[in-house]
């Protein structure tokens, strides 16, 4: 596969233009002058729209042409340290051109919103400032023709993550929320660095192309027999590098058991949730795992880890989902799960479909997270779903493309989710290149028996999508108010009506007194424009028993032909592994089978709350142990608090702080100080003021030359 | 009994060694001045015996230079020694501790 590269230079101009604008807004908010909120939103949104259409024309640039091509622009060199030559530099090919293409457009909608959302707020230009270095550091990531330029957006989008969660520092939980974002962030950057250290060793190369380029001559498979020893336990190097670069993965796109951070996450500004942890920030890892495709299919084991913590992961954020009542949490999980759907993909050598849930995810979570700040915008901030019901009626907009994003997610045919999750449940099962390693017993049993275990575990996980999404569509928008009209004084008919009406699910909270409204037009005509997406975004990727060519397949397939060989080489069953898109009757029944989940899913969720309303709360009183271990998350973050916070917490606090910081270093320093005077007062003694002391001294002193020139 | 260069050397160091104690002991600035002068001539002594002893005519120059600046120092610091007077009343060296720090 030889690709011919296009030099562009304007391509410098796709993160550049975004960084300018926080560059602009960040110098006048700090000076204390900001713009006013208007241009301060219209530079911007103008910079990323700049973006935006730069990176359409580089993506109608490399489509136009019918081999792979990639577009390149160098801006200068940086690191030029004996063998290892990293220069500053961008490259456009087919998996970039679509990710920058989705990412500023969805990027330049979110910007707006954020106008109509934002609007009032003290801290508005710092919000955009932030933004905009967001979609600098997104696009660097993306863009970076080597992986320390990648690692240079990887940091970015963790900063900004940082800044934008704790975008309302005041309040002491959202600052913990950003400081516990950057923390997990770090170890999963500190396993990437691990990573990137040990491909250098391995290869003497970091850059995209090159490494690729190595792969494909088997360099990096040759050097697949060198192996790395650590306690005994060797490993192949490219299963290492793979590992630990997943790892830091885990940690950016929220991963058991790095995913945390994003629950917490909700603290942030609602427009922050819906760009960085729907559509970018956390797609990254996913990015990060295509780019170096060639690297994880030398590694089946890797391969395999990926595919295990992907379901896993589907399954239990799912799981949580069905019982928060927050309407952001419950996005949150489902942004987890949904990722967890991504790296099956992955694990399972299907590259594109990984990516291409990234593309049609990206749409309807948005969605989601635009409308949930809608919701929160007309609720008066709220959260709970409890304390909604009927919405529809008030905010028909945000109603309709709420239902439409529900759909999409759960999976319904002709809408955009259906085909990418379909495809990547398919993909499970087909590609068999999944390995458990020798030393584990009845390890043949066990590669056998997984494609079944992981399906089952995202059929599971997409009922269980199905249901809660439904579940918070209901009890958001149908049904009848929980709340009353605000009034002052409030009516006591109406408030007891209300009151009746939360008894009837069995929730435990008392109605409020709200005047929902719908959003203004900034707000709902990107909510539409999403909602569209969420439906026709899924075209793309047509399968093949219904007529269409699974056109991203074949798009991004000239990317991905080396991993696929690699594939086919590694995997437990050999040459059968490669996808087998032929099938059309197993792909057929694949789809059949996903339609009921989601149709079952849903129907389920209508039951348990339009039909029978007291239903989950008798279920949820029979199975109480149940109910407990899923609201409170597995207790999760009680463990992590127990085995991991608490002790360091202590540990430095009595030992590096008290000790060796005030006691080692303190004293040090303090010490050189008392030295210092001490040596001062005993010198000092020489300077008595009596001459005759003086005269000794000279003498004594004459005495000693002297000897010592007559003893030598 | 030949007097010879060794019985000058060891005059000369007498004298020497009487000039160091009298300025190391001594508490009158006037005694002080008096045993450095001792001491130059203890060792303008030794300069003319090892001219003498050795026929070179350098060791006189030397103590014709030596007494120069002898005579000069002494001016100098019975000078000195009249300023300290007039200010601090005293001539005991012990009272002069005005630089201690």
């Amino acid at each position: 596969m030889h690709e011919a590269d296009i030099h562009a230079q304007w391509l410098l101009l796709i993160p550049l233009l975004p960084l300018l604008g926080a560059m602009v807004n960040g110098a006048l908010t700090v000076t204390g002058n900001p713009l006013s909120e208007r241009n301060t939103a219209l530079l911007g949104c103008l910079t990323v729209l700049g973006s935006a259409l730069l990176s359409t024309n580089a993506l109608i640039t490399v489509l136009s042409h019918e081999e792979p091509v990639r577009l390149t622009a160098t801006a200068w060199e940086w690191i030029a340290s004996g063998r290892l030559s990293i220069p500053v530099s961008l490259v456009v090919d087919r998996l970039s051109a679509l990710y920058i293409t989705f990412i500023c457009w969805i990027g330049l909608l979110i910007h707006v919103y954020s106008q109509g959302y934002m609007h009032g707020d003290r801290g508005f230009s710092r919000f955009f400032t932030y933004l905009n270095l967001f979609m600098f550091s997104m696009l660097t990531l993306v863009l970076g023709s080597s992986l320390p330029i990648l690692f240079v957006g990887w940091e970015g989008v963790g900063l900004c993550s940082y800044l934008l969660i704790g975008f309302w520092y005041e309040g002491t939980e959202n600052a913990k929320a950003g400081k516990k974002a950057f923390v997990v962030n770090r170890i999963g950057d500190f396993a990437f660095l691990l990573g990137m250290f040990v491909i250098f060793w391995g290869t003497w190369q970091l850059d995209h192309a090159t490494l690729e380029v190595a792969g494909l001559q088997g360099q990096i498979a040759g050097l697949a027999e060198q192996t790395i020893t650590l306690w005994g336990f060797s490993m192949r190097l490219p299963t290492v590098a793979a590992i630990l670069l997943f790892i830091g993965a885990c940690g950016k796109s929220a991963q058991i058991p790095l995913y945390v951070w994003l629950p917490d996450a909700m603290a942030g500004p609602t427009p922050v949730s819906a760009l960085i942890h729907a559509a970018t920030m956390v797609t990254a890892g996913i990015y990060m795992c295509a780019r170096m495709h060639f690297l994880f299919s030398e590694s089946p084991v890797a391969l395999t880890l990926i595919a295990i913590t992907g379901a896993t992961t589907a399954l239990f954020a799912a799981s949580i989902a069905l019982v928060q009542n927050d309407i952001k949490k419950v996005l949150a999980y489902s942004t987890v799960s949904q990722l967890g759907y991504m790296f099956m993909g992955i694990g399972a050598g299907a590259y594109a479909m990984g990516i291409f849930h990234v593309f049609t995810h990206a749409f309807f979570k948005a969605c989601l997270f635009l409308g949930a700040g809608s919701v929160m915008h007309a609720m008066s901030n709220n959260t709970d779903i409890r304390l909604m019901g009927g919405l529809r009626k008030h905010m028909p907009h945000t109603w309709l493309t709420f239902l439409i994003s529900t759909i999409a997610i759960a999976g319904v045919p002709g809408f955009s989710g259906f085909f990418s999750k379909d495809e990547i449940l398919a993909k499970t099962v087909m590609n068999h290149g999944y390995f458990v390693p020798p030393i584990v017993p009845g390890h043949e049993t066990l590669t056998a028996l997984m494609p079944g275990v992981l399906w089952g575990m995202g059929v599971l996980a997409a009922f269980f999508t199905a249901f809660y999404m439904t579940r918070i569509l209901y009890l958001t928008f149908h049904g009848e108010e929980r709340w009353v009209e605000a009034h002052v004084p409030a009516e006591v008919d109406a408030l007891e009506a209300a009151k009746s009406r939360i008894d009837a699910y069995g929730f435990e909270v008392t109605p409020q007194q709200l005047h929902p409204h719908e959003s203004p037009v900034s707000m709902t005509a990107v909510l539409w424009v999403l909602a569209m997406g969420a439906i026709f975004a899924g075209y793309i990727g047509l399968p093949h028993f219904l007529g269409g060519h699974l056109a991203i397949e074949g798009w991004l397939g000239g990317i991905f032909d080396s991993a696929h060989a690699a594939v086919a080489e590694h995997g437990a069953h050999g040459a059968e592994a490669v996808a087998e898109h032929g099938d059309t009757a197993k792909e057929m029944s694949f789809a059949i089978i996903s339609t009921v989940i989601a149709f079952a899913g849903i129907g389920a969720a209508l039951f348990c709350y339009a039909v029978k309303p007291g239903l989950t709360r008798t279920l949820g009183d029979a199975l109480s142990v149940v109910r407990r271990v899923l609201s409170n998350k597995y207790y999760i973050d009680e463990l992590y608090d127990f085995v991991f916070v608490t002790p360091i917490r202590r540990f430095s606090e009595s030992v590096l702080w008290r000790v060796i910081d005030e006691r080692v270093i303190d004293g040090t320093v303090r010490g050189l100080g008392t030295a210092a005077r001490g040596l001062g007062g005993v010198l000092s003694r020489a300077e008595n003021g009596i001459v005759g002391s003086y005269a000794v001294g000279m003498l004594l002193g004459v005495v000693f030359i002297l000897g010592y020139l007559a003893l030598r | 009994m030949e007097i010879t260069l060794g019985h000058y050397l060891i005059v000369s160091a007498l004298l020497f060694c009487t000039g160091i104690f009298g300025v190391v002991t001594r508490r009158n600035i006037i005694m002080i001045l008096m045993s450095v002068e001792l001491m130059l001539n203890g060792v303008n002594l030794s300069f003319a015996a090892f001219a003498r002893h050795w026929g070179d005519g350098s060791g006189h120059v030397m103590v014709v230079l030596s007494i120069a600046v002898a005579a000069a120092e002494a001016a100098v610091g019975l000078a000195l020694l009249i300023a300290i007077f007039r200010n601090r009343e005293s001539v005991n060296v012990e009272d002069l501790d005005l630089l201690k720090g």
